[in-house]
């Protein structure tokens, strides 16, 4: 077994390498730096990795490596840490987290989720790199057996996951997952030339980016919330930090085989390049709600095992995306297309040679990653009392900083007016879907998945027409996808046909209490509003070719299907005289909703519109002032205007705030990132004024 | 309106104090970017290949611009560089502070598409490009067709990634024009997927670039005999490809050549540089100026050659020209040319 020698031997040589004490040294301020910028709402690993790569152009491989995935690695482990406390996602690997995390903070259990979620990411970390480091010799072999058509099966498999992610409302879940693929269209169509819904702007030409749409979806609803209720999110501590933190670890060594399972799916699913990165989370979550024991009545309330689920496999995906971009070249994620900039400056070419002479270098990288992921584990270990603590803070203390961090992540999207305003849209719809009912996790499925199916299944007809259809992998992707969706149908009935024949309940259902009379709601305006947007997209269409037109077409199709059978048996089958909020909740009384829920129940419906028009006023207020001022001036200036208005925060308070969060978002993001600003009026009308001025 | 008026005389009167203050008058080219910042826009993402080049470029070229101003490298990436060219052209300071790396495609593609058409390559100041680029036709060991006769008889895959990507578009001009017989897949996306697709058997190969023949993983497939290189499409031949014809020895019909031409020829600017309309005169000269020393700095080539890659200086005159010549192709063979790159 001589190749198994020289494996091992590359990597001990790679860890000695490594212990290099100035290379620890670098490895563990990229992990500190990562967990920071992973603790920042949609400023992660991306934004990170870009900052440091010239830094590495001048270091030696293994050191340059080790900054780049000590950074790239442990953002995901301070991800969770906003998901948690506010149900503002740090990254978009942890969008799902919020989903049980905010409900356990809510209960006073912050310090037993943040917990759970460092432990489940250091042991999804730790499991994604040993996966990462047996999977090296055989890894050139298995891709260059898996064909496009594979590609193409899997990601119908993830998509598939839709079911799972829709809960209770499958027709809500099913237009949401349209819509997602529809935003997924949008920009040039690589195969035709065909400009899709670009309505005449270069913003559009290489479709939405992911970062203001997450941000959008489910940040901004969660803070809108907040800002409704006028709360904090929780009253006080139910544990203990001490005994918080034991539990949640405790949590996650009862729960290891869901670890272990989490961490196969992240770092699998993190290799598949267009597929990975940013859906983990949710396969993972989707995977647990399925198989995990009464899962359907305990997640989405605070079950501590979707935290465990989504975090692990969040961390497990960076050892999978790194698989193919050292194997290949061919970048997993977004972040590992900028460890591909290494490549270059190290002179290294990714391929055959960095699992065969430069193979100490690739091990050096496994290293890094599960170094990383134990240095970041420790550090969140370290602060976590303190962080715990945020959530029992006031609204107003919370939202403005929040909130202007969101808007400079958003902005990082594609660098452009286009990303705020994006941002607001998806603000809005996603608080809209929240307060309906609509679940959010399919919409964002569509999102990620919808082009690279688009995109593989057409490389598979043009290579093999139907047949690929019947390739053996396609096939056993296929089962499992159809088992996943119609598996519960079935169990269902088998259930209810057994409490039938028990005699439990009455064979047929009561009638509902209106008896059947069609009745238009107020809440039935979004669905039609929907409908009638996709309706105008779908007549767009006219005039593409065939081959652009053909899967849009159909997403639409289904969309519009979709949202009037929902309008319909909405408008059919409701009950008289509730309150749109407590309709939407009747609705979905039964079964598991795949989302958060509003904390805001001591809201009345008036107060709960206006406070959200007014938090969706400062954001355009926000935006208006950027327009005409730069951002970085806007900074005070909101955060002053914000806390005096809202709440009459004392001055002594307001001030340092406001002063505080401009310098460090000067230093970071226009000294250390060069953002490059959007022009303002200011700039227009007096240009030698403005220029003295960052920003403006 | 009379507000805003007022506003405007008060801006530019505050605006022409802060200018005197700095003594405007007959300021030297030195003097302007002494302790000046000066903004390199790369057109691209980090992590690229455009990205790397240029931020190894940004400081030598500060370094050789008189005054050595401070260089802030910023990265815009959309659409394909033209987003940035639109910038440059309509809404960047034209003081001589901002400068960009655009891309090849910018001189040519907002001459044959019909959906840009704010950014005219004609209107920004070309500084300089830093490397030539060819295209070749390569096919992998298992392909049908072995040599450059093959393939004006013989069928094959060809892996491609954009409709107005070269990958695509030159070997669709050959099918059209040269009676090739290529049958195209769209939609990989870099060379580096259609590599693997070659590898893995799904097409059998490629239009791509001879400098990721000479530097990327295929240089080590065509040491080892898998991967062919069958034509260049060049305007001169690359000499370290003597043995492979180019493919203008094959056109006779000077429409056809001239329709080549308008293709082939930004190749010769395969990495531009270029500063906003209306820089002042003396300020451009030290521009274009410094882009050649920048470029000829033994220090930066010495930096290439780390990473194997050379530089291929083309002067910021010869980029105008280019663009020049390009925009004076007939319009028929315009037309052929968005023929083929318009949408199906």
């Amino acid at each position: 077994m001589a190749p198994d020698v020289s494996m091992l031997g590359a990597a001990w040589d790679a860890l000695v390498i490594l212990s290099d004490p100035m290379r620890l040294a670098v490895l563990a301020l990229a992990a500190l730096l990562g967990v920071i910028l992973g603790i920042l709402p949609g400023i992660g690993g991306l934004a990170g990795t870009a900052l440091l790569l010239p830094f590495t152009f001048t270091m030696d491989p293994y050191t340059a490596f080790a900054f780049l995935l000590g950074l790239g690695a442990t953002t995901s482990t301070g991800d969770p840490i906003p998901a948690v406390l506010f149900g503002v996602p740090g990254g978009a690997g942890s969008a799902a987290t919020v989903l049980d995390g905010l409900p356990m903070a809510r209960r006073g259990e912050a310090g037993r989720a943040l917990s759970a979620s460092y432990m489940s990411s250091l042991m999804g970390g730790l499991f994604g790199a040993v996966l990462m480091g047996a999977a090296v010799p055989v890894l050139r072999p298995i891709m260059l057996n898996v064909g496009t058509p594979e590609m193409a099966a899997l990601a119908i498999l993830g998509l598939s996951m839709v079911a799972a992610l829709s809960g209770n409302a499958p027709l809500r879940g099913l237009a949401a997952a349209c819509i997602g693929i529809i935003i997924a269209m949008i920009g040039t169509d690589p195969r035709t030339g065909t400009f899709r819904w670009t309505f005449d702007t270069l913003y559009l030409w290489d479709g939405m980016p992911l970062v203001p749409i997450t941000l959008g979806l489910f940040a901004l609803p969660e803070l809108c919330d907040l800002a409704i209720g006028r709360n904090s999110i929780s009253e006080g501590a139910r544990y203990s930090i001490k005994s918080g933190m034991w539990l949640g670890a405790q949590d996650c060594f009862r729960h290891w085989w869901l670890i272990l399972r989490c961490s196969w799916i992240g770092a699998a699913l993190g290799a598949v390049p267009g597929i990975g990165g940013a859906v983990v989370d949710w396969m993972a979550y989707g995977h647990a709600a399925r198989t995990e024991k009464d899962a359907d009545k305990t997640f989405g309330k605070g079950d501590v095992r979707g935290v465990i689920a989504s975090e692990s496999a969040n961390n497990a995906k960076e050892g999978g995306s790194l698989l193919t971009t050292v194997a290949f070249g061919i970048p997993g994620s977004a972040g590992m297309a900028i460890i591909l900039g290494a490549f270059i400056a190290q002179g290294l070419i990714p391929g055959p040679d960095m699992l065969g002479k430069n193979l100490a270098i690739t091990y050096s990288m496994v290293w890094s990653i599960a170094i990383a992921n134990i240095i970041g584990a420790g550090l969140c270990y370290l602060f976590s009392g303190q962080f715990a603590k945020l959530a029992t803070l006031r609204y107003t203390l919370i939202l403005p900083v929040v909130l202007s961090i969101i808007y400079i992540g958003a902005f990082g999207g594609s660098r452009q007016w286009g990303d705020l305003f994006a941002l607001l849209a998806f603000g809005i719809l996603g608080w809209v879907m929240k307060r309906m009912r609509w679940p959010r996790p399919p919409l964002i499925l569509g999102v990620v998945l919808g082009a690279s199916i688009e995109r593989y299944m057409f490389i598979s007809i043009k290579l093999d027409g139907a047949g690929w259809l019947f390739h053996p992998v396609v096939l056993v992707f296929f089962a499992i996808a159809g088992y996943g969706l119609l598996g519960p149908f079935i169990k269902k009935s088998r259930e209810k046909r057994r409490a039938i024949a028990a005699g439990e309940i009455a064979a047929k259902s009561a009638k509902p209490a209106n008896g059947n009379r069609f009745s238009f709601h107020l809440a039935d305006l979004f669905p039609a509003a929907l409908f009638v947007a996709i309706a105008t997209l779908l007549y767009q269409t006219l005039g593409w070719s065939g081959q652009s037109a053909l899967v849009p077409r159909i997403v639409c199709i289904v969309a519009l299907f979709a949202i009037g059978a929902s309008l319909l048996q909405g408008a059919w089958g409701r009950t008289e005289g509730l309150s749109f909020a407590k309709q939407a909740e009747a609705e979905a009384m039964e079964g598991l909703h795949m989302d958060t829920q509003s904390d805001t129940d001591h809201v009345d419906q008036r107060d709960i519109l206006l406070r959200a028009g007014m938090f969706f006023g400062w954001l355009i207020a926000f935006m208006a002032s950027m327009a005409i001022i730069g951002l970085i001036p806007t900074i005070p200036l909101f955060v002053i205007a914000f806390m005096r208005v809202e709440a009459r925060e004392p001055w002594k308070i307001v001030l340092p705030q406001a002063i505080l969060l401009t310098i460090f978002v000067y230093v970071v993001f226009d000294k250390l990132l060069n953002l490059p600003w959007p022009q303002t009026l200011m700039h227009h009308l007096f240009p030698a004024f403005a220029s003295l001025i960052p920003s403006m | 309106m009379k507000l805003l008026k007022m506003v405007r005389i008060a801006g530019a009167v505050f605006g022409a104090g802060l200018v005197l203050t700095g003594a405007a008058q007959a300021q030297t080219v030195e003097e302007f970017y002494k302790g000046k910042n000066l903004t390199f826009i790369i057109s691209a993402a980090a992590g690229g290949s455009t990205d790397f080049f240029g931020r190894a470029f940004a400081k030598y070229y500060a370094k050789h611009i008189p005054g050595q101003p401070n260089v802030i490298v910023v990265n815009q990436p959309g659409a394909g560089g033209l987003l940035v060219g639109t910038q440059l052209q309509t809404t960047q300071p034209r003081d001589g502070t901002v400068v960009a790396l655009l891309q090849r495609n910018n001189l040519y593609l907002p001459l044959v598409s019909d959906e840009n058409k704010e950014f005219d390559p004609r209107k920004v100041n070309w500084l300089g490009s830093l490397n030539k680029e060819e295209y070749a036709i390569t096919s992998w060991e298992t392909s049908p067709v072995k040599k450059t006769e093959d393939l004006f008889t013989t069928q094959m895959t060809m892996g491609a990634t954009g409709y107005a990507n070269e990958t695509r578009t030159i070997p669709a001009l050959m099918n059209e024009y040269l009676g090739t017989k290529f049958d195209i897949v769209m939609g990989y996306q870099g060379s580096e997927e259609v590599g693997l697709a070659m590898e893995r058997g799904e097409v059998n190969g490629k239009a791509g670039t001879v400098s990721n023949l000479a530097t990327g993983a295929e240089a080590g497939w065509v040491k080892d005999g898998k991967l062919k290189v069958l034509m260049q499409i060049a305007m001169q031949p690359n000499p370290s490809l003597p043995e492979v014809p180019n493919i203008m020895t094959y056109i006779k019909d000077p429409d056809v050549k001239s329709l080549f031409t308008f293709m082939v020829s930004p190749f010769e600017a395969g990495r531009p540089m270029a500063a906003p309309p209306e820089v002042p005169a003396d300020r451009l000269e030290a521009l274009r100026k410094a882009f050649d020393d920048a470029a000829a700095d033994p220090e930066f080539i010495a930096d290439l050659k780390k990473v194997n890659s050379t530089v291929e200086p083309v002067s910021g005159v010869a980029v105008q020209e280019i663009v020049e010549n390009l925009y004076k192709t007939p319009q028929p063979v315009l037309d052929k040319v968005k023929a083929l790159i318009k949408k199906q």
